[in-house]
């Protein structure tokens, strides 16, 4: 039927229509009625629903640990949803868990090993690239051309170009054969390892175990891009760099400060969080230049100028000090909790000084909040604060990027805040604490797998630092592996090793950390059949130092590039990270990439890091291999197998056993204790002034990276898993990494960590009444330390409950007054409270260990044979002193003597109120130097030549090198402890440059970027600008800078470009523009604008909004832009890359980027 | 010829929706995408987070983004604190599923279906894809596929027949979405609305049957996003129709009805694209 009307036509049909829409509820409509029913998926065509078997995934994306459960038939992955039974997320996901399907079921998926024929973008052409665009097109320009290959193929050529390059580098240097001994320095060998925070535990442990067997101290991941500078700073006050409580814990609190937006990077977090707002009317206050989906949520928005959160947290301790009454300082709790934070009068003194100058007025002129505001919200916060209120009411600062990516970020940002929460009482107490939110998945355990990548081993036992420290550690392994109070530190070393307590049976935290070192270092030895010591053992002064575990730190992400570009680094294998996208200053890391002789990437897309690679393997997806995710708060849940991986595609822990078996028989891996001759280690005690012989331990390197198999719990759950089998790595990390140690019960074969029981313990049992009380779900996986939810819990059920717990475990009674966590015990093979009255600071690095002086670890105890075959056999032996006698007893008589059985579960370590009581490091935690008020002057100086020789030359470049030079160094004789506000390298107003100096330049590698080195990177425009001064050719208006991502994408990208259902919600990046801005400048709504720092130019599409900071900064307007940072040009969607526009300088003391506050211009673009 | 029966306003179930529990994540406009099998679309950046930025036949839900200025109250130790601050709030949207839905009576050939729960649902192997329930619907609904046909919200009827909730409702991370029998959701919605929360969908017009199945509840504070999307958008359309409507109900002739029905809103239909192209002409 055609109708052609016109509108008057139109409107008398339609007025008879209107009988047939009148109002009613029935209407008379033609034909038939049908259907009325529909089966369940049938819309969807998901009618194979009820066939399907389910698994529970571990999502990938953020680090709330939400558990999805994978609905598949015929291999495939037909639906998900969130678990129900997860405490974590209850059913519910966000839009990135609920795409991730896509990740598995994607056509862009790597499928096959690849191996490049098409030339690399040479480096230099890379480095020139004036804008985004044009590094993209040049780059184009030198496809990979890929070649399909086999596994072999593929491993063969990466095993013989390594070797190559690594016997290269052996011959022309000798290693690791060094003029006092047989070792590598980490740092020097021509191997970079990366990745990753997305990888499973079982596989970041075996990236780390690689990295160590090659030498290299090079090996890092993306934690040190999104964290360290938490972990660095909070571990050197509190003890641990992990975030203090759990999910469950965010609905306890009564304020929160969000200085990251939860809302958009970790949406389940906020079910906690509103749950709190309920019940409890807690107070959200979100600071941030950008009004994100955060702010939307949040009673209070707080816009400032990035980098000046410092400044801001000290106006808070301004506040509590000067401006309440009475000052914090004179309350009954303060001076409670004082003698826990290791502050004297004096110190407090110092302190006090320091804050006098950050009042209200003058962080409002630095960080452009009004002075109105900055009172409201320092009032609540300290208002609301444990030591106000006696502990009915807590604040919890809540954190991510925005604080830990700034060039000062370890010093002065998470050190004001970690101290704010600390002074405040609000560390250790429900609904209090630090959060900084973890990014990734698995980013808190990869951190824990990978010892903070650089630094050392798994669990953070760091590596040597020098021949001495070997030599000391064989000292202690002669002493019969004692803890700290039973350790004697030997008469040679007491000039060169400093602590308050050299003498047995006493300790302080220099020997806590030293022997949490030594303790490391000799569970990996046995777990890896390594040797470091001295040869021959019995003489650590003048025998050979030999160690298999690389010397000194090593090279992080962040400085990778500049090293590749020197030629110093040429290989570089990584694994599930795509740097070249997550890396600062684009130019900088791509060229690094495509300088390097042997890149290998191993991922499940071809990603922008991928185009310059030599080869990409195939890596299987999240939910196509099993292990473990340690969860932002420390929570490891078992993530299971749903599907098998894609094509060829293959499980990290797969690539990397099979990688080092080929490295292996290439002649890739030398190490030296081989290079040494050493084929057993003799252990030795001395005992009573004579040395007994202990044992002999054969060295079986090879041995330790057979995965195959498995037994009982650990029966392979396909092909795949029985060559190379992630439940035996996980036995092994709980033999070896001390905070681990309780993923896996040996007594009763359990893996702890697949505990799914979303209940609360009750009153009677181990952290019965703590459970219950603060409602915190303790047999839902399993959590580092000694399942240990809540860090520093030391005595919040006293403080807060006014209770005393008892419980009664393994015989006995204990009393507790905080969270215990839960530790086997050596007689009776049951759980008992582990750290006893509570959780505090350092533990448990400040073990005790009942077979100190008495046997070996685990009493020598076969950890490959165990974890492969659940077999218990004793290898060492048992050194006693029997009225004056020396007996050595077998593994049985032992047994018979002390009833310790399970020794070997446990390796006797407890923890008393001795170990317990070690106090936070408030004051002198970093360097040496003096207090504030004797640096006060020098500061002042410092200040003064800055300012005077910036006026002279008009370039802060010149007068900051002229100080260095002056002066002998940069911030001289300032010693960390308390911190300051320092402006981020590139400062938008002079004056505050020379006023607040950045802290940058006090690191080696920031100074090589100020100054542009390598040479190949002169006149590139890959530095800094220092002050807008350094701008001046530049067109278009000042502005102030910052990166965020959004709900929408993950990090790099390569997780949600490549997600279609992601990238329809946002296809491409653009920029936050205040509206006021944007009218000057005849910007509109989705306009183009180019983007522009000392590094080039950008065109993005502009969001324009009165939700970005248009500031008032000492005196002048200033405003702020935010660009979205996941794009690239790989992929389903593509867009400009945020990361271009930023410097790589870093942290002073983690490297991780500056990527939160640039300078540079913004202008309308141009019609093209 | 045969009738559709509308359960009564309370009968069958019901969504509150309380947009301060939003947080703009979006799981919700996915899930709607996953359950129901609708492909990606490829979307570009047009100045606002909302994408698509409309419903389409392969988003049947669409989070909205809208910015206002509000006065935020607080009480903080020192008292009582007001704040007027820029804000932004979040609209998840999808077919409202009205008590007498429009689109059902338009369709000339009954393939929207309605069913005992209240979901309202376009059997899409009857579809002929003429187009009448989009000119119908006041809301912006249906929107017409590739393939021809019309598409929208199904109440996820096949989930809430088999006794699971809505997809959308299931995901969300913060407990948006109350589904339950209409009675109480009613029912909660009065009782937020006499705590002095702005509620929409309760007291719809007559068009749409006086009230429909997804009603939206918010504070004060961010009431501007209702406002914003109720009168800028799909008001618009449904006032037209039902000015045009009003002096004809007095008309008998029942017989001829509904196929006249289909005639004016097919003329309807075509005068509003008509009138769409003059004015993007004019525009340009």
């Amino acid at each position: 039927m055609t109708v052609s009307v016109g509108r008057r036509g139109f409107l008398k049909i339609a007025g008879l229509a209107s009988l047939a829409l009148g109002i009613g509820t029935e209407a008379q409509v033609p034909f038939k009625s049908g259907k009325a029913v529909w089966e369940l998926g049938e819309i969807g065509g998901k009618v194979d629903l009820p066939k399907a078997s389910i698994m529970p995934v571990i999502c990938p994306y953020c680090s709330v640990g939400c558990s999805i459960d994978m609905y598949t038939s015929g291999g495939k992955i037909i639906w998900s949803h969130g678990s129900v039974d997860s405490p974590l997320n209850f059913g519910a996901l966000c839009p990135k868990g609920k795409a991730a399907f896509q990740l598995v079921e994607n056509e862009l998926r790597l499928t096959k090993p690849l191996i490049r024929t098409g030339p690399k973008p040479p480096p230099e052409e890379i480095l020139s690239a004036k804008s985004w665009d044009e590094l993209v097109s040049i780059i184009k320009k030198y496809p990979p051309k890929w070649r399909e290959a086999t596994w072999d193929e593929a491993f063969q050529y990466i095993a013989s170009k390594l070797a190559t390059i690594l016997s290269e580098w052996r011959k022309a240097t000798g290693a690791p054969k060094q003029k006092d001994g047989y070792y590598y320095v980490g740092k020097d060998v021509p191997v970079q390892i990366i990745g990753s925070s997305i990888l499973v535990n079982e596989e970041a442990y075996l990236s780390k175990k690689l990295a160590t067997f090659l030498g290299t101290s090079n090996m890092d991941s993306q934690f040190r891009k999104c964290h360290s500078s938490t972990v660095s700073s909070l571990a050197v006050t509190y003890g641990w760099g992990a975030e203090t409580a759990s999910n469950e814990d965010l609905a306890l609190a009564d304020v929160v400060l969000f200085w990251s937006s939860p809302a958009e990077a970790h949406p389940l977090s906020f079910t906690y969080f509103l749950k709190g707002k309920k019940e409890r009317g807690t107070i959200f206050i979100t600071f941030d230049p950008r009004y994100s989906r955060t702010a939307a949520a949040s009673d209070i928005w707080v816009p400032f100028r990035p980098g000046t959160d410092a400044a801001i947290l000290l106006y808070f301790l301004h506040y509590a000090f000067y401006e309440r009454e009475p000052p914090i300082d004179q309350l009954d709790e303060f001076k409670r909790l004082r003698t826990r934070w290791n502050i004297t009068d004096d110190d407090l003194a110092d302190l006090k000084e320091l804050l006098k100058e950050y009042d209200a007025q003058t962080v409002s002129s630095i960080s452009g909040v009004p002075v109105d505001l900055l009172k409201t919200v320092a009032r609540i916060y300290v208002e609301n604060s444990g030591v106000v209120t006696n502990h009915k009411k807590h604040g919890i600062i809540q954190w991510a990027m925005g604080l830990t990516q700034h060039t000062n970020a370890t010093i002065n940002i998470i050190r004001a805040a970690a101290l704010v929460q600390l002074l405040l009482g609000n560390v250790g107490y429900p609904g209090g604490g630090t959060h900084p939110f973890r990014g990734h998945s698995n980013v808190q355990g990869a951190t824990d797998m990978q010892g903070s990548g650089v630094e050392g081993l798994p669990g953070y036992h760091g590596f040597p630092a020098s021949t001495f420290e070997i030599r000391l550690y064989q000292d202690w392994k002669l002493q019969g592996m004692p803890d700290a109070w039973s350790w004697s530190v030997p008469q040679w070393a007491r000039d060169r090793f400093s602590t308050t307590a050299p003498d047995l049976g006493k300790a302080d935290l220099s020997k806590v950390l030293q022997v949490f070192k030594f303790y490391g270092w000799r569970r990996f030895e046995l777990a890896w059949g390594m040797f470091c010591g001295t040869v021959p053992e019995d003489d650590p002064v003048n025998g050979t130092v030999v160690c298999d575990f690389p010397m000194g730190t090593g090279t992080t992400e962040v400085m990778f590039p500049r090293r590749a570009l020197a030629k110093e680094i040429r290989a570089a294998i990584i694994f599930g990270e795509n740097p070249a996208v997550t890396n600062p200053n684009a130019k900088i890391i791509m060229a690094g990439l495509a300088s390097l002789d042997l890149l290998v990437v191993s991922d499940i897309f071809e990603t922008e890091t991928a185009w310059f690679a030599d080869v990409v393997l195939p890596a299987a997806s999240f939910a196509e291999k099993e292990g473990t995710r340690t969860n932002g708060n420390r929570t490891i849940q078992w993530t299971y197998r749903a599907v098998p991986p894609k094509g060829d595609a293959r499980p990290d822990y797969w690539i990397v056993t099979k990688l080092y078996q080929y490295l292996r028989r290439a002649g890739a891996v030398l190490l030296p204790s081989e290079a040494a001759g050493v084929k057993k280690e003799d252990v030795k005690f001395r005992k009573s002034g004579k040395l007994v012989f202990v044992y002999e331990r054969p060295l079986k390197p090879d041995s330790s990276w057979d995965y195959s198999g498995g037994l009982g719990k650990s029966t392979p759950i396909s092909p795949i898993e029985a060559e190379v089998n992630p439940r035996i790595i996980n036995k092994e990390i709980n033999f070896t990494t001390l905070i681990y140690q309780g993923i896996y019960d040996p007594i009763r074969d359990e893996f702890t960590t697949m505990r799914r029981i979303a209940q609360f313990r009750k009153p009677g049992q181990i952290d019965g009444t703590f459970s219950q009380e603060f409602r915190v779900y303790k047999d839902w996986g399993w959590s580092w330390p000694m399942n240990v939810r809540f860090l520093y819990n030391y005595d919040s059920l006293k403080a807060v409950l006014g209770v005393v717990d008892k419980v009664s475990a393994a015989g006995k009674e204990w009393v507790v007054t905080g969270e215990t966590g839960e530790w086997i015990d050596e007689v009776t093979g049951e759980y008992k409270p582990a750290f006893v009255p509570g959780h505090n600071y350092w533990v448990p690095r400040s073990f005790k260990r009942r077979l100190s002086g008495m046997a070996d670890v685990f009493g020598g105890l076969d950890i490959m044979h165990f974890v492969k075959t659940g077999e218990v056999r004793i290898m060492g032996k048992f050194v006693v002193e029997e009225g004056g006698e020396v007996k050595v007893l077998t593994y049985d008589e032992f047994v018979g003597k002390t009833g310790m059985r399970y020794l070997w579960v446990n390796d006797t370590l407890y923890w008393d109120e001795e170990t317990t009581s070690l106090k936070a490091a408030a004051k002198r935690p970093f360097f040496s130097g003096g207090d504030w008020r004797s640096f006060k002057q020098n500061y002042q100086k410092m200040r003064d030549l800055l300012g005077q020789y910036y006026q002279q030359s008009g370039s802060l470049k010149d007068a900051t090198l002229k100080v260095i030079q002056e002066m002998g160094g940069w911030y001289k004789g300032y010693n960390f402890q308390w911190p300051i506000h320092t402006e981020p390298v590139e400062a938008p107003i002079p004056e505050l440059a020379v006023k607040y100096p950045t802290l940058a330049w006090l690191n080696p590698y920031n100074l090589q970027v100020l100054q542009d080195q390598p040479s190949v990177v002169q006149g590139k425009n890959v530095g800094v600008a220092l002050t807008p001064d350094d701008l001046k050719q530049v067109p278009g208006e000042l502005v102030v800078i910052t990166s965020n991502r959004l709900t929408e994408h993950w990090h790099s990208g390569a997780m949600s470009r490549n997600v279609p259902y992601l990238a329809e919600l946002v296809p491409e990046p653009f920029v936050y523009v205040p509206k006021k801005l944007a009218e000057k400048l005849g910007i509109k709504p989705g306009d183009l604008v180019d983007v522009i720092t000392l590094r080039g130019s950008l065109r993005m599409k502009a969001y324009v909004t009165d939700g970005e900071a248009y500031l008032q900064v000492n005196g002048s307007e200033l405003p702020v832009v935010n660009v979205i940072w996941a794009f690239s040009f790989e992929g389903y969607t593509t867009g400009p890359q945020g990361n271009f526009l930023n410097p790589d300088v870093g942290d002073v003391v983690t490297t991780i980027q500056e990527s939160k506050a640039w300078i540079g211009k913004i202008k309308k673009a141009e019609a093209v | 010829m045969v009738s559709i029966k509308f359960p009564k306003p309370d009968e069958g179930y019901a969504v509150l929706v309380d947009l301060d529990k939003c947080i703009g994540c979006r799981a919700c406009q996915l899930a709607c995408k996953d359950w129901n099998g609708r492909p990606a679309e490829k979307t570009v950046f047009t100045g606002t987070l909302t994408s698509p930025k409309s419903l389409t036949a392969d988003d049947w839900k669409v989070v909205f983004y809208y910015e206002g200025a509000t006065t935020k109250k607080l009480l903080t130790p020192a008292g009582e604190v007001a704040f007027s601050q820029f804000d932004m709030a979040f609209l998840p949207y999808n077919c409202l599923h009205c008590a007498a839905a429009p689109c059902a009576r338009a369709c000339p050939v009954g393939a929207i279906k309605v069913t005992g729960e209240g979901a309202v649902v376009i059997n899409k192997d009857e579809c002929i894809g003429c187009g009448y329930c989009e000119t119908a619907c006041p809301y912006d609904v249906p929107k017409r596929g590739s393939d021809g046909k019309y598409y929208k919200c199904t109440f996820c009827v096949d989930r809430i027949q088999n006794g699971k909730l809505p997809a959308c409702v299931e995901v969300c991370p913060t407990n948006v979405f109350t589904f339950g029998p209409a009675k109480d959701v009613m029912e909660l919605a009065k009782k937020e609305q006499e705590k002095g929360r702005v509620v929409y969908g309760l007291e719809a017009s007559s068009y749409v049957g006086g009230s429909v199945r997804w009603i939206y509840v918010t504070s004060e504070r961010r009431s501007f996003a209702v406002k914003q999307h109720f009168t800028d958008k799909t008001p618009r359309s449904a006032q037209e129709i039902r000015e045009l409507l009003k002096p004809v109900t007095i008309y008998g002739g029942a017989a001829l009805a509904a196929s006249l029905a289909v005639l004016g809103l097919a003329a309807w239909r075509r005068y509003r694209t008509e009138e769409k192209k003059t004015k993007l002409e004019e525009e340009s």
